[in-house]
Parts: C-alpha cells; structure tokens; sequence
C-alpha cells in the first residue's frame, strides 16, 4: 500500500489538524473497519452517489484482523469482468493515483501474490494499532463528477479521555503528475477531513457516542462483540479474514490488544 | 497569501456608496448563511468562483506566515459548494441535521477598488452552537475576497478563509465560513 513504486508517496502540504470530543479509540475502531454505518452514518453520500457502490455492497468486503497485535483493516472485492491481467494492473494505477508508467514498476516490486491483492481486492481503510490509520478509495466529490483517488493517513492524538486532536494529511505517488496530486489533495478535502462530506458526519456521531458512553447507562451496560476467530479457508493471507459485513473479529482484536496493554 | 493590503487598487473608506454597497453585501451574505438559505446564498457566487481555506502552520519569525501553500480545509469550485449544498438537504447529512445555530460576524472590513471588481478584507468571528451543549465553537480569521458586479448584484469571485487557527477547535466545519 505505501511502497508500490520505487520514488514513493509524498505528503501533500501540512496536515489538517482539528479537535473532536472524542475519546481516541472511536475513530480507530471506525477506521479500522466498519461496513455497517456506511449505509446509515453516510446515507447522504450513497443518496448522491458520491460513494462506489460497491462499498456499500457488504458481501464484497473482506475483513482483516491481526489477533496478536491489534491491526485491523478491510479490503474491498473489486467485480470481476474477466479482464485481462494487463487491464487489471492499469485498473489499480488508475484507482490509487499510481501514474501510467508505475505499472511496470508494481510487476516487478511486488511478489504475485501482493499484485493479485492490490489488482482484485485493494485495501480501502485500516488502523494500525494504536492510533494510525489510513483510507484509499476512489471517490466523487461533486455530483455526477469523475471518480478520483483519495488517499489520507490519520494520526488520533489522545488529548484527554473525552477529547482527540485529528491530524489528517493527503498523499499521491511522488511520480505522479501536478495536475493528479492536485485532484487528489481536492477530493480528500471534500470527502474527508475537517469539511470532508462523508468525515463530518462521522465526527458528529463520534461526538454522539462520547457523550453516551459516559453517561450513567453507557458506564453500566455491556457491548457485546460477535467476532469470528477463524478465517475464511478462501483466504490465505496472515491474521484473520471474513468474508462479508461480520468482521468484528477487528474491534474484538482491537480492544483486546488495548486491554493486554492496559493490564501489563 | 498577505496579510497587508493589496499592493494595487484604490482604497474606498465609510461614506463612499460602493463602500457602503459593499458592507452590505457582506452581512446580506452573513444573513443568508446564518438561515441556513444556502441555495440563495449559492446565486451569490460567481460560476467560476475559487473558495479555500489554508491550512494555518506555527512559524518562528522570519520563517513565513504560517499559511500553508498545501492542503486546506476547503478547496472548493461551484460546483463542489453547490455538491455540498445539495448534501447538507439529505436527512442523513447529521453534522448538520440538527441544524447549527450560527452566528457570522462580519467586521473590520477594508474595500479596494480594482480595475474590475473589488478587493476586501474583513475580519470573521463564527460562533457555531450545537445541540444541548451551552458551549460554542468558535473561529475567527480573515476573509480575502474579490467581488465584481454581475447583471443585478455583486458576486463572489474568489474566497481565501485566512483561519486564525493551526488546530481548529471544532469537531468539523459543516458550515461555510
């Protein structure tokens, strides 16, 4: 994801920095995976067609979670038309903003494996534990527009149990033209961040469950996780994979690698 | 980015009509946003309107203003604003459903005349409420706008939101400043 070509990715300007009255773990646990509240927490976007549907398609998800260390991310399964492996190669230049002349450069940096990964089912958005996360998907941020590649990493500074300061930046491929770094700092604006359409209601609802959980009911009741242990047989990459929207094998990890921390 | 005036145009002080013309605009503008009537507020932008908001950076003396050439907080063409107007009408838009109660002051304002159209400065405090909560959100900075006379009114051209803050202490910017 971050080492696909050999000059790299570049951070786009200085991050946006904000403030939500949130306890840290609520964006990470968000970012590392959470397929159910695309449909209700962004119902304004997938209303607009702003989102690819496909991510709102929960059967073409795959959730991946890393039982010893607490890293949890999701890959999107991309629609299989039966392309060939060259228009597949340039179908993933296209979505992550890696320019024309990357393609090459993936085929040989990337073992078969890794480009079969990155060619049929990207990683869309992760958290590594603690507090770094990361989102790459192509996205529209105006109505009927073209679909561009946003590509942000997150840092979720804890200020205070109920307060964490974002630090959002926006990267491209170092390689990549002016004119497509542009348009990809742009859509991470509109999307995500501070102003961002789909961000700004989550930073809202992170807000709505700080306030709940340290209410005198959220203080009391239990949430109870339903994670499978076991990964899919389909899938054979490390860690723990499901297919489909049941993937809270993810927080389960997540909160239990904070909790081993916590308890040493 | 400066924060000096602008090294061309005549300055137009309180008292001359277009002066006055202006200011007006401005708080008719503020009106608007704080109704939340922003399809009405949308007819004040020009169609090839530029909207930004730097990113604010700390900066020693002599090592710049703070003001990041990079990322913003807003990047925005007319139709981007007129995507998120469209959005913020959707029931699940929910930074702003419930809607903020919203309170844009206008101040310090300072008009040049240009050879087409009029460059102004002015100074924004936001104060946004939110739900039950007796605290505000608070931004303040600098507007640096161009406006140039249309068919009936003036209209935006450009809009740079100078923020004062390099951490902005809100939980997002759900409105337009």
């Amino acid at each position: 994801m971050f080492d696909l070509t050999a000059s790299g990715l570049e951070v786009l300007g200085e991050p946006q920095r904000w403030n939500v009255h949130a306890n840290w773990k609520i964006p990470a646990d968000n970012f590392g995976g959470d397929p159910y509240h695309v449909s209700t927490a962004h119902g304004s976007l997938t209303a607009m067609g702003l989102l690819p549907s496909r991510d709102v398609d929960a059967t073409r998800i795959v959730a991946v979670s890393d039982p010893e260390h607490g890293h949890c991310l999701e890959c999107t399964v991309l629609p299989d038309r039966g392309e060939t492996d060259e228009q597949l190669v340039a179908r993933a230049c296209r979505m992550h903003g890696v320019p024309e002349n990357g393609a090459k450069e993936l085929r040989s940096r990337l073992t078969p494996e890794q480009l079969d990964s990155l060619v049929r089912h990207p990683v869309s958005v992760g958290t590594l534990f603690p507090n770094f996360s990361f989102l790459r998907a192509p996205l529209r941020s105006v109505v009927d527009g073209p679909y561009a590649p946003a590509f942000t990493i997150r840092v979720w500074r804890p200020v205070a149990a109920d307060r964490t300061e974002v630090w959002s930046w926006a990267l491209a491929h170092r390689d990549a033209p002016d004119e497509l770094k542009e348009r990809m700092a742009t859509t991470v604006v509109r999307t995500f961040g501070s102003s961002g359409m789909a961000e700004q209601d989550d930073t809202e609802i992170w807000t709505g469950m700080q306030q709940s959980f340290a209410g005198v009911q959220g203080r009391q009741r239990w949430l109870r996780f339903r994670p499978h242990f076991e990964s899919d047989p389909a899938w054979t990459t490390p860690g723990v994979a499901r297919f489909g929207p049941q993937g809270e094998h993810r927080q389960w990890n997540f909160y239990r690698r904070w909790h081993e921390m916590l308890c040493s | 980015v400066t924060t000096d005036a602008p090294g061309t145009g005549r300055r137009l002080h309180p008292g001359d009509p277009t002066y006055g013309e202006v200011v007006s605009w401005l708080y008719d503008e503020a009106a608007l946003l704080d109704a939340h009537r922003f399809d009405e507020w949308l007819e004040l932008l020009a169609d090839d309107v530029v909207y930004r908001a730097p990113v604010r950076v700390t900066r020693a003396v002599g090592q710049g203003d703070g003001v990041s050439s990079g990322l913003s907080h807003f990047d925005e063409t007319r139709a981007s604003l007129e995507t998120r107007v469209a959005r913020l009408k959707e029931t699940a838009a929910w930074a702003e459903n419930p809607p903020s109660r919203t309170r844009h002051l206008v101040t310090n304002v300072r008009v040049w005349q240009l050879d087409r159209g009029y460059e102004v400065r002015s100074g924004l405090l936001l104060l946004r409420s939110r739900g039950g909560s007796p605290a505000y959100e608070l931004l303040s900075g600098e507007r640096h706008d161009r406006l140039r006379r249309a068919a009936h009114d003036l209209v935006l051209e450009h809009r740079e939101i100078v923020l004062d803050q390099a951490s902005l202490g809100t939980t997002n910017l759900s409105t337009f400043l």
